[in-house]
């Protein structure tokens, strides 16, 4: 966003810059049309140009790129009741798009173009251009190729209850999934483009009158902003339209759950889906929102509660508990009770490092496991990383390399960040764990307390589109405490719930 | 940036600010006056900043949406105003290295108790500066919103985590052995450091609402009172007063008696580093207040920019007291009693409530 802008569309001087007279009308001749298609698209070895008689009489041609065609369709769909048109006399081409429209109704989207460069772009984005003798005009229709997959469940969300499928990588399905659950109007669909060469979709989604139009507004003056080549994946939106790309924490929410989604549209946030990318991103959001799992809503309000307070628990021993372990090791033994104390201090007895190093190697250790565990082989995965966890630990404690009480503390840790739902909120107390640790071993619990407090000025000054990211306990509302502290009872929590914005 | 904050944060802003370092500096002066009575020595003082609160309410709705370096000059015209602006900044400069410093010695002799003082200053200082400098008052009202309840839920978990050492005959003989004369005496200290409602002067104008300020400055006030009220009792009660007026931090000796299911034994801790988000919080305050109110003074566009220049400053001053006693107990005894007190506390915003007044009155 901070880059100048090349030109008013990048696109469109890249098109000029490859053949300088394709910004120009379409030719009467067929042959001339073909030979500046098959210019543009030199070297495209899936151009197809098929020639044809329509209506018996009339000269005509096809164009389209074979791979983004659903062959099926084009054939029994198109090509043969067009074909099979009988003959009309002196029919002028305006008056030929008419027929053609009224009379196969099996072509999708219809329209008439004049320029070169629109039908260039119009068949890398799928659509087939019909070119007609002695006319300077030509018909575009989109019978696109869904390439599609089934809808799975999505791994890094699972649910006990609740809906079983996940966004995919194509947008139309994924705004249906949107839409099967909202059947109202007011549920608002804008698309926009962003990347020079990847022209890759964007759609706006949010609820007209609950969304807050500032928000909506600020959202696509944003991706307006986007000047990139690619755009591949909505991480680079995530990235390139956030408050604070320089914090760990994720002040946009990443979801492959369309009931997430969907909630969160009721909740008044916008829903910004990327094509290609089967995560949806959300805002704005607040810290709580990356401890709350779609699940919540769900299941009865006591165990949702529950559940919630042990994800806060957990995500602060997840963040804290090895610098905790190493500043009452080093500072303050006389915390430990004298029975415990005695067997820690047998069990490090044999070991060479001090704390920090202990937990430094075996943190590093755990994390090179779990990046490990998502590359190997699906199959073989879980089992090297838990194997290779369990194998590790166990010889490197024999061996006496390092204590068997930071085992157990680098594990609780571990299995504290998978507690927390949000992958990217879980992340980001990993990396700040490693700070945390350094200042608990060189100044013990003042240093955790000085860091801590950092982290807490960090987070209250965060803004996710307008709104404060520690809303609603600072600034405090008492609404918005019923859904974040606990998680109320649906019979209690009647108005929903907006963001404050101040 | 705009600073604004909400009245819920002025509440736990004065509650943190007057609560932590209330019941970690001030309580062992008391009890060295009052022995036993010192717990009536607290009502006094929270009687007196209760007083203050409602001055400086007062004073501040006199000129809705200005802060103090404002609206001195206006009411009290120039050169006196300025006077009045130079007394308090003199205050404010005062009191930050002390109450780093004091907090410092702390952390030194609870915690850290080989870790260089110049390294525990620094880590303060960088934090403060951080906060300040990002943050401003908003950010700093948002941190006491979230740790304001920890706080206040820590003191209390203390105090009912000792309630099993309470001997109720410590608190006798009431009055008889004392004196008013004693009592009133015990009372400054801490009416003091309650007094630090004081600061609303400025954060004020930073009111979303400027005019319903007053009540949350208040139930801060009388909160904070009433928990300091009950440390003192319960301090009395279970420390007695033959040790309690020679410790010098009896709230933390307190803690330390906790005992529970044999193994939570010596967690004070963690009382220290709850505690320490108070003196965080106040710190702040402080920060904020004086870089901004020197840049309003001084005519500087950007308060910001002053930040760089008091940071260093205040770690300076902060090194110089060579001991406990003279941090804690000179600065305590002879400016912070005699002079802030009266005459920034109470005096200058009587001064400034009663020609504002008639100035107002007069068309």
């Amino acid at each position: 966003m901070k880059r100048k802008q090349r030109a008013a569309d990048p696109f469109a001087a890249q098109i000029k810059a490859l053949e300088p007279e394709h910004d120009q009308g379409v030719h009467e001749q067929l042959s001339d049309n073909e030979a500046a298609i098959t210019g543009v698209f030199a070297n495209c070895s899936d151009l197809v140009v098929r020639r044809l008689l329509i209506f018996g009489t009339i000269p005509a041609m096809i164009v389209y790129l074979d791979v983004l065609i659903d062959k099926q369709l084009w054939d029994d769909g198109f090509l043969e009741p067009l074909m099979q048109q009988e003959a009309i006399k002196d029919v002028s081409s305006s008056e030929l798009y008419e027929v053609l429209q009224y009379r196969l109704s099996a072509i999708v989207q219809p329209s008439v173009v004049t320029g070169m460069k629109d039908i260039a772009l119009r068949m890398v984005s799928g659509e087939s251009v019909l070119f007609v003798e002695s006319s300077a005009r030509a018909f575009t229709f989109a019978v696109k190729d869904k390439l599609n997959r089934a809808l799975e469940e999505p791994s890094t969300e699972a649910v006990i209850r609740g809906p079983r499928y996940g966004f995919i990588e194509k947008m139309d399905i994924n705004l249906a999934l949107i839409r099967h659950r909202l059947r109202t109007p007011r549920l608002k669909i804008e698309k926009v483009c962003a990347g020079s060469l990847s022209r890759t979709g964007i759609a706006i989604v949010y609820i007209e009158g609950i969304a807050e139009h500032s928000v909506v507004e600020e959202v696509k003056r944003r991706i307006a902003g986007i000047d990139m080549d690619s755009v591949l994946e909505s991480g680079y939106i995530e990235e390139l339209i956030c408050d604070h790309p320089y914090s760990p924490f994720p002040v946009i929410q990443a979801t492959q759950r369309p009931d997430m989604t969907t909630g969160s549209l009721i909740e008044g946030k916008v829903a910004v889906i990327t094509d290609g990318s089967p995560m949806v991103l959300i805002l704005p959001v607040t810290f709580w929102f990356g401890f709350q799992s779609a699940e919540d809503y769900y299941m009865k309000f006591m165990f949702a509660t529950m559940l919630r307070w042990l994800r806060y628990l957990f995500a602060f021993f997840a963040m804290a508990l090895p610098s905790i372990f190493i500043a009452i090791t080093t500072f303050h033994q006389e915390m430990i009770p004298t029975s415990l104390t005695l067997s820690l201090a047998a069990a490090r007895e044999v070991v060479p490092f001090p704390a920090i190093v202990e937990a430094l190697i075996m943190e590093i250790t755990f994390e090179a496991l779990r990046e490990a565990g998502i590359r190997l082989p699906r199959p073989v995965g879980q089992t090297i990383s838990i194997v290779g966890a369990l194998v590790i630990g166990q010889a490197a404690v024999q061996a006496g390399i390092i204590s068997a009480t930071i085992i157990i503390v680098v594990s609780i840790t571990g299995i504290s960040s998978f507690l927390i739902p949000n992958p990217g909120m879980s992340q980001a107390i990993s990396i700040i764990r490693f700070p945390l640790m350094l200042l608990a071993a060189t100044f013990g619990l003042y240093g955790l307390g000085i860091g801590l407090l950092a982290i807490l000025v960090h987070l209250v000054n965060l803004r996710s589109f307008g709104v404060p990211y520690m809303n609603p306990v600072a600034p405090v509302s008492t609404s918005g405490l019923a859904d974040t502290l606990i998680r109320a009872p649906w019979q209690l929590m009647r108005r929903r719930h907006k963001h404050s914005r101040d | 940036m705009n600073l604004k904050i909400s009245g819920m944060q002025i509440f736990w802003l004065i509650f943190s600010m007057n609560l932590g370092m209330t019941l970690v500096m001030t309580l062992t002066s008391s009890l060295q006056a009052a022995r036993q009575d010192a717990w009536i020595s607290i009502i006094i003082a929270g009687c007196i900043a209760l007083l203050i609160a409602v001055l400086v309410t007062q004073v501040a709705r006199l000129a809705p949406g200005q802060s103090l370096i404002e609206y001195s000059p206006l009411i009290l015209g120039k050169w006196l105003g300025k006077l009045v602006i130079m007394i308090y900044l003199v205050q404010w400069y005062t009191i930050i290295p002390i109450v780093l410093r004091q907090f410092t010695d702390l952390v030194n002799i609870m915690l850290l108790p080989e870790t260089p003082k110049e390294l525990i200053i620094l880590l303060m200082v960088l934090l403060l500066t951080y906060a300040t400098y990002v943050g401003g008052i908003e950010g700093i009202g948002r941190c006491s919103e979230f740790l304001g309840p920890i706080i206040m839920i820590t003191v209390l978990l203390v105090l009912l985590a000792n309630s099993n050492h309470i001997h109720w005959k410590n608190i006798l003989p009431v009055y008889v052995d004392s004196g008013a004369k004693h009592i009133v005496q015990g009372s400054f200290a801490p009416a003091s450091y309650l007094g630090h409602s004081v600061e609303y002067l400025m954060f004020a104008s930073f009111l979303k609402q400027p005019r319903k300020g007053a009540p949350y400055a208040i139930w801060a006030v009388l909160f904070a009172n009433l928990l300091v009220l009950l440390t003192t009792i319960m301090i009395i009660a279970i420390l007695g007063v033959n040790l309690s007026p020679n410790m010098w931090y009896p709230f933390f000796e307190m803690t330390q008696k906790i005992s529970l299911f044999g193994f939570i034994d010596n967690f004070d801790a963690i009382p220290v580093v709850i505690w320490m988000s108070s003196v965080f919080i106040k710190l702040a305050v402080y920060f904020f207040v004086v870089s901004y109110g020197t840049a309003q003074f001084l005519k500087i566009g950007n308060w910001k920019l002053l930040i760089w220049f008091i940071a260093p400053v205040m770690f300076a001053f902060a090194l110089i007291p060579q001991n406990v006693t003279e941090a804690t107990t000179n600065y305590l005894l002879r400016y912070w009693v005699p002079v802030a007190l009266p005459v920034n506390m109470l005096g200058l915003p009587l001064l400034l409530l009663i020609v504002g007044k008639w100035r107002k009155l007069k068309p």
